[in-house]
This record gives structure tokens, C-alpha cells and sequence, in this order.
């Protein structure tokens, strides 16, 4: 098994933060294409440094607006703003207080989401999770055997899961994916005799854009892609996202030096 | 890397080498060879799979975010003064506030404790920050200060106690007994014991000592004395239960017929002197005059004042009468029936319906049917009829029933008033005639005869067909003749024109005659047709050939007789057009070349044979003559054309190359009849046609285009040239076999 990163051109750099304004989509079909291109993985050559500012910017800001009455305990403000949680995926069932500004009782959040803060409802755990999000990344699947594979799974083998936590969703992802895929699904061309790494191109639409939205209301870190083409053939490619969240500040506003995550494949179960 | 399992542990090994065999007598072992193992279900493991999974590992920092603002410290300054925290406990409020004024400490929250020691009230119990800890000024102390209360103890509860010891539990406890307000009850239970929640304050509740605690009690209550009420008007039972403080309750109405007892109390519920409590409810029965009465015996027979007398004496009175007639006279005025029967028990003061006997104004009508006038009458004048009008008389054959009634109005049974009248019909003997002959009369005639003889005129039941003028209209045939009954019907049957007539032979006469005998059948001639009679002379023009109805048929007279009648043939002129074909081959011919005339048979050459000849033709004739004793030999006229020709030919071998273009052309030579001895250039026109690329030896065929049948077949013709396509040696060549085969089309006239 092969892991790929995405670049605009052959052989080209492979994504940044900045690949979304390098596209230029066919302007009748929207279409343009993806090359395969080796991950790198000196520090902060794929996934980029995020800076102060970059954190600053992202969370879920809960009640900044006058549409709520309600303010939260001034304790529990940080969980919100900077709301991802290491333990995102942990059902935490604590609660979370609020004073009500005009009547002055005390409201009671009750928990039980899954992953921290606890938020309304599912939509609104969505919103916060998109508040949250500060970078994301194609993976480019390619089984390199010549056996047909089943059940292959893609996953998040480990992270540091302190300044940023990191998900991996299936590219074929519906009306939350990132790219509108043609036919609900991606084309996979070829420049030369077969649709090997070298000659491999993945024709998306750019009109949903990137990173528009998420899917689920927790950090999925694993894929299972149900089947894989020999290599050398369009079956054998398969496309996922890597999508990277700030988590919770713990304290010292010191960031997170060589944060990390480190991506597997198994083959066999 | 490769382990082995010693027995003991696992040893690690960097590599191992396989045995492949032997190549030339020597060993081979390799390195580096994948491995399988057979597993315990005969399956080689490890299975096929991907090379190697994938494990990538991609690292980048992140920043920390904005920290919350801190508060500079300015290190030029000197150190903040401190101050040590007075002993405040025990002090009052205002010197402990001087006590920490005087060390620049501030006052913090205070709160107070409840204290029950009028002395420490007042007094600062305790202090959020210990006595002597150094501290910066303007550091606020939380302070705790004694407020003294009066002692409290909790309201007891007092209910069921007996009132002597509800107060003894009130003074125990330091409180004072208040104003106690009584309620009188019968319940011994409760005789001189505390109301339930009649206490205040209530139990359970804190309250200062010496707070009066006031309650109800209960005492015995006073009881009544029954009164006499039996014998009493009911209207002076309440003022006797009011005076003995009790309450009148449900009245039982008892009603009886006799009158001095009516309004009076029966019974009471409890007996006169009996003690009750105050406001008991006393029920007693009242006697009430009868509402209901029974239906006296016996009435059915009395008279009628004897039957209001009897209905009076128990308070009821006669209803509606009903009348039943009756013949007896000893019955009229009596009561035959009443309503509701004797016994029945009714409400007083209502009425008994009742039925009374009177005289009879009807009877029922008896049977006269088949009786004699007397007898008829006397039974009527049994059942107060009289006998009526004879409505009619029926005649019969049967001797037995003359003058006897066969019928009657109203019919038996019927009821009718008395003395009215019975009509009916009687059986009389039959009457006849003879019937007169009425045959050979016309029906005005007949039906007169026979309305004199008592019969009538009947029905037509049929024709008889005449020819004969005299008899159409009159009476072939009568149904009834000698003695009959007066006014029956006499149905006939009578002469009538025959409608029909035959049909009469009409082939081979003339029209004429055809329509004579038509009318002579009394038929008319309908649609005549007229046939073409041809041209072979055996039909007759003007005579019938055919009728539309057969000879002897059975027509209607009047009916139109369609024929038809030969007319004379008319011939037709029709074109037809005609074609054949014809072949013609050339009759005179000649080479030209250099100026010399060669003889007049093939092959006809064209081209340079030498380098010295230059270009040269032959040209080939078919004469007028010739094409026109083709035409006529093919029996078409001379001046018939020539639609379409075909030349054909072989190439000649031996000459030029084996392959060249052959072209066709013409001579300009009006009128010429044979080959002239020589011809000028400048008359040929060459290459009207080309016929092709061609090989020498083979031969062809080519239709012939359009000019060159113009100039070259028709009169006058012009002689054919062949030429060749360059002044080249190899273009040399001749035709050999060549001859044309052409089509000729033209029209005749015939009459049909």
C-alpha cells in the first residue's frame, strides 16, 4: 500500500495551505485534476506551522452575539473557545452551568455528547467543530500489490492529540465532503500506459470548494475502503481527507512544539 | 530478521539461507527467499497481500494562543509595606474597626451568628485572616459578630389532649395559655378534649418564649324531648318539632278513602317523650285523600242513569259513549260494554267508556241469486228490503232458469239501510232469425238486409281475385246462414281486381315493339340500355338482347320492366409505338496517311506505324442506303430514329503497343457516297469520343454518345473516324470486326 499527498501539477508540490486558491477548474465542468505526489514529512512541509494568530482565529465562540440572553460560567469559557478536546471521542458526562443574564436562574446543560464541550444539539457541535478547524489535506490511497484487496483500513495510528487533533473522512463523503465528486464519485485518469503513481491524475469538480463543511460530531480517525483494484489499474486508487482541529489550550500558552500524526495502512486484518 | 526457538527462548538470527538444488553437480543456496508455511487448514501462509502496509509519520508546531494580559511589575519600586492583623475577638464592632484602621486593613464581608447570651451580643466571635499575619495594606478581613436573640421553643402539639393537660404542656415549655372557646358535642370521645387544628400558633412552629398559645375544647351538648305528633293536622307538626329543637324531615304520604282522616299524621318516628339530641331529624307519615278508585261491577245492562249512579258513588263519571245498533228491543238503552273493565283500578274523577245499545237502521242484504220473483220478494221483506228495478235479462237455452234471478245489486251480504232496494237481473229464453243470404250484394246493400233480419254486417275476412269488372266490390261468401241468434255479426269475403300480371318475352323484338307488349301486360318500360353489338354481324342493331325480369315472372301491375337493345359498333384509331433493332456494319472504308488512299477493308488504322507517316486516321461509312434497308428490312419505315447505338470491335494485334487509347471522331463530307480519293485534315474533327484505354487482341463494346449518332447514322451521314490519342508510334493501332448495333423506334396507326 501507497499513501499519496495532492499536487496541482506532476511531480509538483504537494498541497499547502494555500492549494485551494491555486485551482483552476475547467470553466465549463469545474473540473480539474490531482496528481499523486510523495507525502512530506519534514515539519511543517505538508500539514503548516499553525501560528498564534491562526489559533486565535479559530473556536467556537459560544453566545458572543445578542441573539443569546445566556452567559456561561467564566470557568468554563476556555472549553468552548478552544473546545477540542484531546479527548474528543471520550462521553464525558458532566454538565455545564449558565446564569441567565435577565431572570438570573441557573440553567443546567446536561451532557452525554460525545466529546467535549457540551454543545445543544449534533448541528450545533457541527458549526463548532467548522469554527474549529484550521487546516486539511487529501490522502491518496494506491494499492501497489498485484492482488485485489477488501476491507483495507486507513487510519490515524497516533497523534499528540495537544495543539491540533487530526481526522480522517472518506473522500466519497456525501453533501458534507469537500469536493463535489463526479457522479458521487472520482474519475481517475491516465498520461501514460497505465494508472501507476506516475501517470495517475484524479479528475474532481471544484464547486463545493474545500473544506466547506464536516460530517460527523466526533474525530473520526479510521476508513475502511471496502475494495482496492490491483495496481496499475483506476480501481486500485482511492481518495480520503485529512482535516486537523485545534484542540483545548492546557494551560501555559506555550503551543505544542513537533506536533504529530502518523497515518497506517493494514492490508491484512 | 529471523528468531528460532531453542527449547528455551527465541534467538534472534540476520539471516538464513535456502537449499535450491543442484546446477552443474554443485549446491546452490540463496538468500533472501520468501517463505511459506502449510497452516493446520492446508493453506500456504501467508496469503497473497499488499507488499508492505504503509506507515507515515508528518509533524508540525503550534503555536500557544494569546495569553490574558498580566499586570507589569515595575522593579524600580520599593516593596509593599505590610501589616500585622489585630486580635479582633471579643471586641465590639466599632473597636474592631478602629483596631484594623489603625494597621490600613480594610473591613470584608460580615456575618452574623445567632447567640442566646445576652452579653456577647454584639462581640466579634472570629476573623477570616489570623492576628499577627503580616499582610498589604487595604487587604480586606472577613469578619463573624454575635447577635443575641430571645430563647425560642417549638409550639407543642395540643390536639386530643384534655384541656387540663394541653395547658400543662403550654406552661412547660415556658409559653402562656390563652382564651379557650368551647364547642358543644355529644361524641364522649371528645368531651373535654382540645379541637384538632384549633391551636394557634400551630405545632411544629418556633416561637419566643411567653407567646401566648391559645385553644378549642369540646363540652357536653343538651338533648330534646320528643312530641305527640299522631292525630295531629299536618300544618302544626312544625311548630311542634321547632318548639322542641327538632327538625322535621321526610313526610311519607298515606292516602285512604276515608275522609275524617285525611290531613291527619299517622305515625312518627319516634315515640312521644323519647329524648333526642337537639336538631334531629324526625320523619312521620301524613294520611292523604286516595288518588286511585276500581271500576264498579256489574255495570254491563244497566240502564243508563243506573250506570252514572254506580260510576258517581267512587268518584268517577261516564266517558265516551259508543252506540251498537241491535234488533232486539229489549236490549235498546242498556250498556252492552265498558272501558277499562270492572275491577281496573284508575285515577279518581276520570271517565268510563262505555256502548250502548240502540235501535238498528241496517241490515245485510240476503240471497235472491236463482230465486222466483215472489220468492225474492219475500225474503226481502224478511230483512227490511224491498225488491228494486230489473236492471236486464239474460238469455239462456236452459229451460230450468227462465224467470229466474241470475244476478242482483246490491250483492248479498252487503249492509245497507233498511227498507232500500234490491235490483237484479233475470234469465229470459233465447230469441232467433233466419239470416238472409246477402251473397252477390255490394256491402252497403248487405249490411242493410241484414240489419233488418236482427243480425249486423261483420268483418271482411278475405278477397277473392277477379278479372271480371262486375263482380269487384261484391259478396262472394257469408259466414252465418239459416237460424240464428238476433244481433250476432255476419263476416264476408268479397270480389277484388287481381293486382298482378306476367311478364311478357321481349328478346329479339324492337324497342318499339318491346314497349307495345309492355303495355299491353299492363306494365311500363323502365331503363333502357344500349349494348355495342360489335363487329362479327350476329346481333341484330335495334332489337332487345336482354330483359331485367324473366319471361312468365308474377309482377306487380304497374312495375317498370328494364331491357336492353343492341346499338352499332364505332372504330377507334390507336397509336402504337414501336422499336427494333438493327445492325450495320460499314460498307466503304479507307486509311489516310500521308495523303494515300488504302483499301477499303479492316483493320481500320489510326496513328504513326512510322516515325516519317505522322499522325493518321481511317474513317469508315455507313451509308443512307445501308441504314435504310436495315430499317426496312426490320419493317419500320424509313423515318424511324435512332434512339440508342452501340459500336463493337477488336482490337487489332501486331500493332503499337499491346495497350492505347482508341478515339472517335467524323469527316465532314456532306452527301459523299463512297471513299474519297483523298481528304483535307481540316474536314476531320478527331476525338468526339474516346472509347477507352484499350488492349490489342481483345474486344469491346461502347455505347455510342449522342453527337456521334447525329452525325455519323443519320441521314445525311457523315463517315465515322477513329484516331489515335498522340502522334506517338505507340499509339499506333486498328480496328478490326467493327460494326454498330443500333435501336430504331417509330409509330403506327391501327383501328379497333
Amino acid at each position: 500500500m501507497k499513501l499519496f499527498a495532492a499536487s496541482l501539477t506532476r511531480n509538483g508540490s504537494a498541497e499547502s495551505n494555500s492549494f485551494v486558491s491555486n485551482i483552476n477548474p475547467d470553466p465549463v465542468t469545474n473540473e480539474f485534476r490531482i496528481y499523486p505526489v510523495e507525502i512530506p514529512t519534514t515539519g511543517g512541509s505538508w500539514f503548516e506551522d499553525v501560528t498564534t494568530a491562526e489559533v486565535d482565529n479559530a473556536g467556537y465562540l459560544v453566545w458572543a452575539g445578542s441573539t443569546f440572553n445566556k452567559y456561561m460560567n467564566a470557568s468554563a469559557i476556555p472549553d468552548y473557545k478552544y473546545g477540542y478536546d484531546p479527548m474528543w471521542n471520550v462521553e464525558d458526562t458532566g454538565t455545564y452551568q449558565f446564569i441567565d443574564k435577565v431572570t438570573g436562574e441557573t440553567v443546567t446543560i446536561e451532557g452525554g455528547y460525545l466529546g467535549n464541550p457540551k454543545l445543544q444539539d449534533a448541528p450545533e457541535v457541527l458549526t463548532a467543530k467548522l469554527d474549529c478547524k484550521l487546516q486539511t489535506r487529501m490522502l491518496l490511497v494506491y494499492n501497489d500489490s498485484p492482488n485485489t484487496l477488501n476491507n483495507v483500513k486507513v487510519r490515524i495510528d497516533d497523534q499528540t492529540l495537544r495543539g491540533t487533533v487530526v481526522e480522517l473522512t472518506d473522500g466519497t463523503g456525501g453533501e458534507w465532503g469537500y469536493y463535489q465528486l463526479i457522479d458521487g464519485n472520482y474519475t481517475v485518469e491516465k498520461d501514460g500506459a497505465d494508472y501507476s503513481p506516475a501517470n495517475a491524475k484524479i479528475v474532481l469538480t471544484s464547486t463545493g470548494g474545500l473544506g466547506n463543511s464536516t460530517e460527523t460530531d466526533y474525530i473520526p480517525q479510521e476508513i475502511t475502503i471496502p475494495f482496492l483494484d490491483a495496481a496499475g489499474t483506476e480501481g486500485a486508487w482511492f481518495l480520503g481527507y485529512l482535516t486537523m482541529y485545534v484542540t483545548k489550550e492546557n494551560g501555559n500558552y506555550a503551543g505544542t512544539e513537533n506536533d504529530y500524526i502518523t497515518i497506517a495502512t493494514q492490508t491484512v486484518a | 530478521m529471523f528468531k528460532y526457538y531453542d527449547g528455551t527462548n527465541w534467538v534472534t538470527l540476520d539471516e538464513i539461507k535456502f537449499f535450491r538444488g543442484y546446477t552443474s553437480g554443485n549446491q546452490v543456496w540463496g538468500s533472501r527467499f520468501y517463505t511459506k508455511v502449510l497452516g493446520p487448514k492446508q493453506e500456504w501462509l501467508p496469503k497473497p497481500k499488499s507488499t508492505t502496509d504503509t506507515r507515515i509519520t508528518v509533524t508540525w508546531d503550534v503555536a500557544g494562543r494569546t495569553p490574558p494580559p498580566e499586570i507589569p511589575v515595575d522593579p524600580e519600586l520599593p516593596p509593599e509595606p505590610t501589616y500585622p492583623v489585630p486580635n479582633l475577638i471579643g471586641l465590639t464592632f466599632a473597636a474592631a474597626v478602629t483596631a484594623l484602621q489603625a494597621q490600613n486593613i480594610n473591613i470584608g464581608d460580615i456575618t452574623y451568628e445567632i447567640t442566646g447570651v445576652l452579653a456577647s451580643d454584639g462581640l466579634i466571635k472570629s476573623q477570616s485572616l489570623a492576628p499577627l499575619l503580616q499582610v498589604y495594606a487595604n487587604t480586606n478581613v472577613n469578619l463573624v459578630i454575635y447577635e443575641y436573640k430571645t430563647p425560642q421553643a417549638v409550639i407543642p402539639e395540643l390536639d386530643g389532649l384534655l384541656k387540663t393537660a394541653a395547658e400543662k404542656a403550654i406552661t412547660d415549655l415556658g409559653f402562656l395559655v390563652g382564651t379557650s372557646l368551647t364547642e358543644e358535642t355529644y361524641d364522649t370521645t371528645l368531651i373535654g378534649r382540645v379541637k384538632a387544628n384549633s391551636q394557634y400558633p400551630a405545632a411544629g412552629e418556633t416561637f419566643d418564649i411567653k407567646t401566648i398559645v391559645s385553644f378549642d375544647y369540646y363540652t357536653q351538648k343538651p338533648y330534646s324531648t320528643m312530641p305527640k305528633l299522631i292525630g295531629k293536622k299536618e300544618s302544626e307538626v312544625w311548630t311542634l318539632l321547632y318548639n322542641a329543637s327538632l327538625t322535621p324531615g321526610t313526610v311519607t304520604e298515606v292516602e285512604t278513602a276515608d275522609k275524617t282522616l285525611q290531613g291527619l299524621v299517622k305515625a312518627q318516628q319516634y315515640n312521644e317523650g323519647q329524648q333526642l339530641q337537639v336538631d334531629t331529624v324526625v320523619n312521620y307519615t301524613v294520611y292523604i285523600p286516595n288518588t286511585t278508585t276500581k271500576v264498579p261491577l256489574s255495570l254491563v245492562g244497566k240502564t243508563i242513569p243506573q250506570f252514572e249512579a254506580a260510576l258517581a258513588a267512587v268518584d268517577l263519571y261516564p266517558g265516551t259513549q259508543t252506540e251498537f245498533e241491535t234488533t232486539t228491543v229489549a236490549l235498546e238503552g242498556t250498556i252492552k260494554s265498558i272501558t277499562p273493565a270492572s275491577g281496573t283500578t284508575v285515577n279518581v274523577n276520570t271517565g268510563v267508556n262505555y256502548t250502548v245499545y240502540v235501535a238498528n237502521t241496517t241490515t245485510t242484504v240476503p240471497v235472491i241469486n236463482g230465486k222466483t220473483i215472489a220468492q225474492a220478494t219475500s225474503t226481502l221483506t224478511t230483512s227490511e228490503l224491498l225488491l228494486g228495478y230489473k236492471i236486464g235479462e239474460i238469455e239462456t237455452a236452459t229451460t230450468a232458469l227462465y224467470n229466474t234471478i241470475i244476478n242482483q245489486s246490491p250483492g248479498s251480504g252487503a249492509n245497507v239501510q233498511v227498507n232500500s232496494y234490491v235490483d237484479y237481473y233475470l234469465y229470459i229464453p233465447i230469441k232467433t232469425a233466419t239470416v238472409p243470404s246477402v251473397i252477390g250484394y255490394d256491402i252497403s246493400t248487405a249490411s242493410t238486409v241484414l240489419s233488418q233480419a236482427g243480425f249486423y254486417l261483420g268483418n271482411q275476412t278475405g278477397v277473392v281475385y277477379t278479372t271480371t269488372q262486375n263482380q269487384i266490390g261484391k259478396i262472394v261468401s257469408q259466414s252465418l246462414t239459416g237460424t240464428q241468434k238476433l244481433g250476432l255479426s255476419v263476416n264476408y269475403t268479397v270480389y277484388q281486381l287481381n293486382p298482378n300480371t306476367t311478364v311478357p318475352n321481349l328478346v329479339g323484338l324492337s324497342e318499339a315493339s318491346a314497349r307495345t307488349a309492355l303495355t299491353n301486360a299492363g306494365l311500363n318500360a323502365g331503363t333502357v340500355t344500349y349494348t355495342d353489338a360489335g363487329t362479327s354481324g350476329t346481333n341484330t342493331v335495334g332489337n332487345v338482347h336482354a330483359q331485367a325480369t324473366s319471361t312468365g315472372s308474377s309482377v306487380t301491375r304497374g312495375t317498370s320492366i328494364n331491357f336492353s337493345v343492341w346499338k352499332a359498333h364505332v372504330f377507334v384509331a390507336v397509336t402504337v409505338n414501336k422499336s427494333a433493332t438493327i445492325t450495320l456494319i460499314p460498307d466503304k472504308a479507307t486509311y489516310y496517311g500521308s495523303g494515300n488512299r488504302r483499301p477499303d477493308y479492316p483493320p481500320y488504322l489510326f496513328g504513326q506505324y512510322v516515325a516519317s507517316t505522322g499522325d493518321q486516321v481511317s474513317w469508315f461509312n455507313f451509308r443512307d442506303s445501308t441504314v435504310a434497308s436495315a430499317k426496312t428490312a426490320a419493317g419500320a419505315p424509313t423515318t424511324a430514329t435512332i434512339s440508342a447505338a452501340t459500336i463493337y470491335w477488336t482490337m487489332a494485334t501486331g500493332l503499337g503497343s499491346s495497350t492505347k487509347t482508341v478515339n472517335l471522331g467524323y469527316l465532314y463530307a456532306p452527301y459523299s457516297t463512297g471513299a474519297p480519293g483523298s481528304i483535307s485534315m481540316a474536314n476531320v474533327t478527331k476525338s468526339v469520343q474516346s472509347l477507352g484505354i484499350r488492349t490489342n487482341g481483345s474486344s469491346y463494346s461502347t455505347a455510342l454518345s449522342g453527337d456521334m449518332i447525329s452525325y455519323c447514322l443519320n441521314a445525311p451521314s457523315w463517315p465515322m473516324i477513329v484516331n489515335a490519342s498522340s502522334s506517338s508510334t505507340t499509339a499506333y493501332g486498328g480496328l478490326t470486326d467493327l460494326y454498330v448495333r443500333a435501336t430504331i423506334n417509330w409509330t403506327e396507326t391501327t383501328y379497333v
